[in-house]
């Protein structure tokens, strides 16, 4: 009974989180509307709330399930959304762009909002192929790397938006000039690039090795990931070796970034070797 | 010719032609997931039609990832790598290494990055300050007293350009290491039963399954399935054991076995539980738990039991009285019990678990079976895969070239020290750093505004 009132409280914190998610997207699309300092402040406040109740709701699940919550897509979405706020408060302290939280709260909240349609329950009794401390590596440094192209994507739309709107709209003035938004767009490539190697295909194909006798076995999910890496791999190389900036490398990060998004539901679809829940 | 040779290899390792594979590599890898792979050839043609379905076929579609053309669009890029690694790279690694004077002072306007410092100091003791402040910053410096005045070449982070040679060239030793296993390795899965030997392709060893279990969690899922492996010599002895689990392997002479699956023996129980009664039994009877296919002793008798030919749906031939199986489904389970004492049958019947009172008696014994276990078989899959060690040096390289690459960041700093008629000094600096324009530009700005002070 005690751990089922745990489990309630997670779920609990969970919901109160996503409200404070919600609030600040709200508040951050107020704020690019009227532009008023202090709505933006509200607003990363609101995230910083969010962070830190959503912080309480993964350490209750991890002591009630005696395990780090990585076993379902609901945990390992949540866990997707947490990082990106994290990554939001680490690209604060160094670019001190409040605005980049206008592209990234959206983002989060679409996660919260898929995480809290599908099932919640948690899972104490894990299948034997989850049983190795590589789950923990694995999933969570993939979902760091992941979370990094988030705050890549939330610079590129903002790129975009600017790209379009006429010179001295109120309203892109508000914005970073582009050359800011383009170098936050690259820098949070080189910060998930390696973590999405190391932890998406390293971590998974040692473990593949343990559990499955094969480190590639050409499943979806791993063609999948693989051709975000290629896709980031061809951006990365097109950047620093042929001088791509603006533009084109942005649409060339972008398309990195929808492969990442189609690979982390693709197991939903396809099927295939990690169609766990 | 030697020309064109130079020139076709030169458009080979470019820049270009990796974008250009990477691009490819990336499309047919699209086409891998979306189209299911290896699947029955007449899947294909009702799926997509007579033409599209055959043409596919032809083109290998349904296993595109061991097709020999995407072997040959690998190996293009294995060699786009190397051209690659062994001209641009290798140049930077090995530049980046050395530590080269410019040649005079008109050379320090080539930077986007330089400004000039004067300093109260004199020449040696402006050196000698500006090489203990670079030396505390991790710098490696090299001096060299020329015309001009006194040349210092520093630098730092000199292992980024080497990670990236050592990442791009691991890629080639991952796709090797793949290969290898690939070509000269094996996977079998093998279904053994309990206390099953079997040979190991290509090894004189054997290895034998002495059990396997299922644990289960308390709501019925499964919870871990182990089973204990025990590597046998050629004459029979045991050589090696081990319990092994998903994610938990036997090695043993670079042969792996894994618990990779398991079933049920639909023919087979691995016990029957039963009561045996009748006026001929002395005592209570029996009650308990006997092994399939293998004489139990009553306690405190001199009748021994056996329970055997299990027929998990049970039907009988009403002329021949054969008795046999309708599927392998356990709809009416069924077993052959027996009672002897001595070489004398007492009794002799088959045993239904779902009407257990039919059939049940004779004039002296009576037997009642209540339930049975399984029969599960042990899934091993032995795997040999010589690449292995070749694949754990690539990632191993990857990593740490990634981290070099990465995390890295090259800075080198190039200070010409001019003697002054006052005897004061004039100092020129130049900068450049593998950072993006505006972090090159604050860093440079930084360690100018340090220099300074301590010129002052």
């Amino acid at each position: 009974m005690a751990s089922h009132a745990i489990v309630q409280s997670d779920v609990e914190f969970f919901w109160l989180s996503f409200i404070a998610y919600s609030a600040a997207c709200l508040l951050y699309v107020v704020f690019l509307a009227v532009g008023r300092k202090k709505i933006s402040f509200a607003a990363t406040g609101l995230m910083g709330i969010g962070l830190v109740l959503q912080t309480m709701a993964i350490i209750l699940r991890s002591v009630a399930a005696h395990h780090l919550p990585l076993t379902n897509m609901f945990e390992y979405i949540s866990l997707f959304a947490w990082f990106a706020a994290i990554l939001y408060f680490v690209s604060l302290k160094v670019y001190r762009m409040q605005i980049i939280g206008a592209f990234i709260s959206p983002v989060i909240f679409m996660l919260m909002a898929s995480a809290s349609l599908l099932p919640k329950d948690m899972s104490i009794r894990l299948m034997p192929a989850l049983h190795s401390y590589w789950l923990q590596i694995h999933v969570s440094v993939a979902a760091l790397g992941e979370s990094a192209f988030v705050v890549g994507f939330a610079a590129n739309i903002m790129y975009f938006i600017k790209k379009a709107l006429p010179q001295d709209s109120a309203f892109g003035n508000r914005m970073p000039d582009l050359k800011k938004l383009d170098l936050v767009s690259y820098k949070a490539v080189t910060v998930g690039y390696p973590l999405f190697t190391i932890g998406a295909l390293f971590a998974g194909a040692i473990w593949a090795e343990q559990a499955w006798g094969t480190f590639w076995s050409w499943d979806p999910k791993e063609v999948g990931s693989l051709i975000v890496w290629l896709v980031y791999t061809a951006y990365l190389h097109a950047r620093l070796v042929r001088g791509w900036v603006g533009t084109r490398a942005i649409v060339l990060s972008s398309i990195g970034f929808l492969c990442t998004l189609l690979t982390f539901f693709a197991n939903l679809v396809l099927g295939g070797l990690h169609a766990y829940g | 010719m030697i020309k064109a040779l130079k020139k076709a290899g030169e458009f080979f390792g470019s820049i270009r032609v990796a974008i250009i594979l990477l691009i490819i590599i990336t499309a047919v890898s699209f086409f891998g997931v979306i189209i299911p792979q290896e699947l029955p050839q007449e899947l294909y043609i009702h799926k997509w039609g007579s033409m599209a379905g055959r043409a596919m076929l032809t083109a290998g579609m349904d296993h595109v990832f061991s097709t020999f053309w995407f072997y040959l669009l690998l190996a293009l890029f294995c060699c786009n790598i190397l051209v690659c690694s062994s001209t641009r790279l290798w140049k930077n690694a090995r530049n980046s290494v050395r530590k080269s004077f410019l040649p005079g002072k008109s050379s320090f306007g080539q930077f986007r990055h330089s400004m000039t410092l004067s300093s109260k100091k004199e020449s040696r003791a402006a050196q000698e300050a500006v090489v203990a402040y670079l030396k505390k910053h991790l710098y490696s410096v090299k001096v060299q007293h020329g015309e001009a005045g006194v040349q210092i070449a520093a630098r730092k982070g000199l292992l980024k350009d080497t990670g990236s040679l050592v990442f791009h060239i691991s890629i080639v030793i991952l796709l090797a290491g793949g290969l290898v296993g690939t070509r000269y390795g094996y996977s079998v899965v093998k279904q053994l039963n309990k206390g099953q030997v079997t040979a190991v392709p290509g090894r004189s060893f054997l290895v034998r399954c002495d059990w396997f279990k299922l644990e289960r969690n308390d709501d019925g899922s499964i919870r871990e399935y182990l089973s204990k492996l025990t590597v046998l010599s050629p004459e029979g002895s045991p050589v090696v054991d081990k319990i092994i689990a998903v994610n938990d392997p036997l090695t043993f002479q670079g042969i792996r076995f894994y618990q990779s699956s398991y079933g049920q023996d639909p023919e087979k129980a691995s016990d029957v539980a039963l009561r045996i009664s009748g006026p001929a039994l002395p005592g209570q009877g029996f009650d308990g738990t006997v092994p399939y296919d293998s004489v139990f002793r009553l306690p405190n008798t001199d009748i021994t039991v056996l329970a055997t030919g299990f027929i998990p749906d049970f039907i009988i031939d009403m002329e021949t009285r054969q008795a046999s199986s309708r599927s392998e489904e356990p709809n009416n389970p069924a077993v052959k019990v027996m009672l002897f004492r001595g070489k004398d049958t007492l009794y002799n019947h088959w045993a239904f678990f779902k009407f257990p009172e039919q059939h049940a008696e004779n004039k002296a014994y009576k037997v009642i079976v209540d339930s049975y276990t399984p029969s599960y078989y042990t899934g091993i899959q032995i795997r040999r895969n010589p690449g292995e060690p070749v694949i754990w040096f690539g990632i191993l390289c990857m990593t740490l070239g990634i981290l070099a690459v990465f995390y890295i960041s090259r800075r080198s700093l190039w200070i010409l020290i001019e003697s002054k008629p006052a005897g004061n000094s004039e100092i020129t600096l130049g900068w450049t750093s593998s950072k993006a324009a505006g972090d090159s530009q604050k860093d440079f700005e930084k360690t100018g505004a340090s220099l300074k002070e301590i010129l002052r």
